[in-house]
């Protein structure tokens, strides 16, 4: 797959798994397995990226006695998932368009 | 692996990367050790499952050797610098003195035929003088003569263009090959560092 597709797409995976609500590096590792495996050098450097395009925040808390970073999506986090589904809705005419006739299962 | 050789493992392969990120990477690297036991994982499975994904992305255990080796070959190539530049001077002494002669040829097959036309020509206006003085079989004979001498000298003028030509060409090729010993193309980074396993 395209490297600046795919960038784009892990990017919007990582802010899906904070959409509803804060979460922790290993916890989002966890829930996005079923749908897609990160490493986690892969997550470091997806979170970095967020973190400085502002779509995320980062905040460390205290837990079991050692410390924890939770990320938090922000609006523009937000505007980006949005974007992704307006962008993907036109991804799948076309998609739909290049493989009208055939057996795409195959 | 226990957590401290974890650790170890882990700074050697950040090595290259700038203090602050480095220090980050470890605490962020460090956390999901802590996750993935808080799970049930035992330290060595987590330790050595995080390693595996950093050294995905940095494979840096596998630079200090290129290093060392590029090391020996400064070395080599500053301990044989007496041998190697007195090569290469001779080299391009070489090949300059075979082109000085190559052009001389050609200069000197120029040469020949404008001193040739220059005979020719003499000759002729030799053998008018000596019609106008009345001896016109000599006369004539340098006429003659100078006729052929101009038509040879033509011909190998012509000669000549057609050899600065191919020497042109020659010295052209040469010296873009030279130039191609140094400039070599330079080849794009790869960027991909990223991937999802």
């Amino acid at each position: 797959m395209d490297i600046q597709l795919k960038r784009g797409l892990l990017d919007v995976c990582v802010l899906a798994a904070i959409k509803s609500g804060e979460s922790y590096g290993y916890k989002m590792i966890k829930d996005m397995k079923p749908y897609i495996e990160l490493s986690e050098s892969t997550l470091y450097t997806i979170l970095k990226r967020l973190e400085n395009a502002k779509m995320l925040t980062v905040r460390t808390a205290e837990h079991g006695g050692r410390l924890r970073k939770y990320y938090r999506i922000t609006e523009a986090g937000t505007e980006r998932i949005r974007e992704f589904k307006e962008d993907w809705k036109e991804m799948l005419a076309i998609f739909r368009f290049v493989t009208r006739g055939e057996n795409i299962n195959e | 692996m226990n957590k401290k050789e974890f650790t170890k493992t882990l700074t050697k392969l950040l090595k290259d990367l700038p203090r602050a990120e480095r220090r980050d990477r470890l605490a962020f690297y460090e956390e999901m050790l802590a996750d993935r036991m808080e799970e049930g994982m035992t330290e060595a499975e987590a330790a050595e499952s995080i390693i595996l994904s950093a050294r995905e992305e940095f494979p840096a255990e596998e630079l200090p050797a290129k290093r060392r080796m590029s090391g020996l070959t400064i070395a080599l190539l500053v301990l044989g610098s007496p041998i190697w530049i007195a090569l290469g001077v001779v080299f391009f002494a070489v090949l300059i003195s075979l082109f000085a002669a190559l052009w001389a040829v050609v200069i000197s097959i120029f040469a020949v035929g404008i001193a040739l036309m220059i005979g020719g020509l003499g000759g002729m206006v030799l053998g008018a003088m000596h019609i106008f003085r009345g001896r016109a079989g000599t006369g004539l004979a340098f006429i003659g003569a100078g006729l052929l001498c101009t038509g040879l000298g033509i011909l190998v003028t012509i000669a000549a263009v057609a050899a600065c030509r191919g020497a042109a060409k020659l010295t052209k090729s040469t010296a873009l090959w030279i130039a191609s010993l140094f400039y070599t193309g330079k080849h794009g980074n790869n960027t991909g560092s990223e991937h999802a396993r």
